[in-house]
């Protein structure tokens, strides 16, 4: 999906790598015929809920998603799936029960660079997601805001990182609706890896 | 954990990927789009790649060649030589980069710094800085520009701090001093930008084996370019992360 402000070259790239033939959508009524969608994000969490909202693409990620079909939201993209985000006070879709807050950590911000995921046992989708993958495998961060591992969050919290003192969910999934809070496309074979497994997933 | 970064970087000149030493006496090393892809499947955390003349020759980045690189690479990306403007930057990050460097336009056009952080977040601005050992300078560094061929009537280390504020998300810092010699990086230098600069650090400019950078890693950089250490066969890069990991710098192990 592109809204305009996405890193789509990158996730299209991907894709290519992995064989797939994807089609860009960027309008709602597109999406209706698509099975898997992969909704990449970058930028502000506000502008990205704008963007949605002046095309409609808003509903129809969530029509998509209350179908049962698959949807993978990366970067801000997994951002704005959440309640709300405290970047320009952002109400966001509301699909999965977190909210994004500013890092306070001592450590510069963006948080920047490669770090570990740690998965998640009680989350069903792990093995799913991280088959074939090392236990902790390191991936590719750009962001300043983060949702911190509340319940809600927990209850969808599929993979965690620690940057400083703060402890987030850089990744998340409820059945078919998942989340990467890093840039999968941009993380090595761990990274391909990661989107073949929620193509294959459902 | 977060991880130091090793970033091969792949000079350019004339499409074909080169390497000088001091700056200088280069050799023709070929096509930069399978090289890249060689060395971020062995493990590179991230691709620099600079055209070494574009900004002597007053041209443009070549988004075509970004692109056949962008292909086959699936970590980051950086871009650097000859961005002069908004247009050239956003060209490059079209193009499949995450991030473009800004050298030699600096001094004359900070501006440009925060035209393209506020754009594409500041992640995306490297400031890069070519910098050789000068008595004269306030600091002990001046600053050159051009591929290190024009001294600047500008301090290094001052301007550093003045760039700073203009968004700036990270510095690369290239000694002209140890360019080549493969002798260890200026860490002088490093400790001196790092009491100036809280945003990462990548240090350039005279690995010649994986103590160097451990050493580098231990006195603030956050990633280490690395340019003859990889092309002349010193060590793979599997190999130097290893022992990086061994010597107990936090690195990326998985592929």
């Amino acid at each position: 999906m592109d809204y305009g402000a996405g890193n789509l070259g990158s996730v299209l790239r991907a894709l290519s790598a992995l064989g797939v033939v994807a089609d860009v959508v960027r309008e709602p009524g597109a999406m209706a015929h698509c099975g898997h969608v992969i909704f990449p994000g970058v930028g502000a969490a506000g502008q990205a809920m704008r963007s949605l909202r002046d095309s409609g693409l808003d509903e129809a990620l969530i029509a998509h998603a209350r179908a049962g079909k698959p949807l993978l939201g990366i970067c801000v993209g997994m951002q704005v799936l959440g309640l709300h985000s405290s970047e320009d006070d952002t109400p966001c879709l509301g699909l999965l029960p977190y909210r994004l807050e500013r890092f306070e950590v001592d450590e510069p911000v963006p948080h920047m660079g490669w770090n570990s995921l740690v998965p998640n046992e009680a989350n069903s989708a792990r093995d799913a997601c991280f088959s074939g993958l090392d236990e902790q495998p390191d991936v590719y961060f750009v962001h300043s805001y983060q949702a911190p591992i509340d319940p809600g969050c927990e209850s969808v919290l599929l993979a965690s990182t620690t940057y400083g003192q703060a402890r987030f969910a850089s990744a998340v999934a409820r059945e078919n609706v998942w989340g990467m809070q890093f840039h999968v496309e941009k993380s090595g074979r761990t990274g391909l890896s990661l989107i073949r497994n929620f193509l294959v997933a459902f | 954990m977060h991880k130091k970064r090793i970033i091969p970087c792949l000079d350019i000149r004339d499409g074909k990927v080169t390497k000088g030493i001091e700056f200088k006496n280069n050799v023709d090393l070929g096509d930069p789009a399978p090289l890249a892809a060689r060395y971020a499947a062995e493990g590179a955390d991230e691709i620099v790649v600079y055209d070494i003349t574009a900004s002597v020759e007053k041209r443009p980045p070549d988004a075509a060649a970004i692109e056949r690189i962008a292909q086959g690479v699936f970590v980051p990306i950086t871009i650097g030589g000859g961005i002069t403007s908004f247009a050239d930057a956003a060209q490059c990050i079209h193009s499949g980069a995450e991030k473009v460097s800004l050298n030699s336009i600096a001094p004359r056009k900070p501006e440009l710094l925060t035209e393209i952080s506020r754009h594409f977040g500041v992640q995306a601005v490297v400031l890069s800085v070519d910098v050789a050992r000068d008595a004269s300078a306030p600091s002990g560094y001046r600053l050159f520009t051009h591929g290190g061929r024009v001294a600047t009537e500008l301090d290094a280390l001052e301007w550093i701090a003045r760039a700073l504020p203009y968004g700036v998300g990270e510095i690369c810092i290239n000694s002209i001093d140890e360019d080549g010699k493969r002798q260890g990086y200026d860490l002088k230098l490093l400790a001196a930008v790092r009491s100036i600069a809280r945003v990462p650090l990548i240090i350039s400019g005279g690995a010649g084996s994986v103590d160097h950078m451990v050493e580098a890693f231990r006195a603030g950089a956050d990633g280490a370019l690395t340019a003859s250490i990889v092309h002349l066969g010193v060590g793979s890069l599997p190999e130097i992360k290893r022992i990086l990991h061994e010597k107990g710098v936090a690195v990326r192990t998985s592929l």
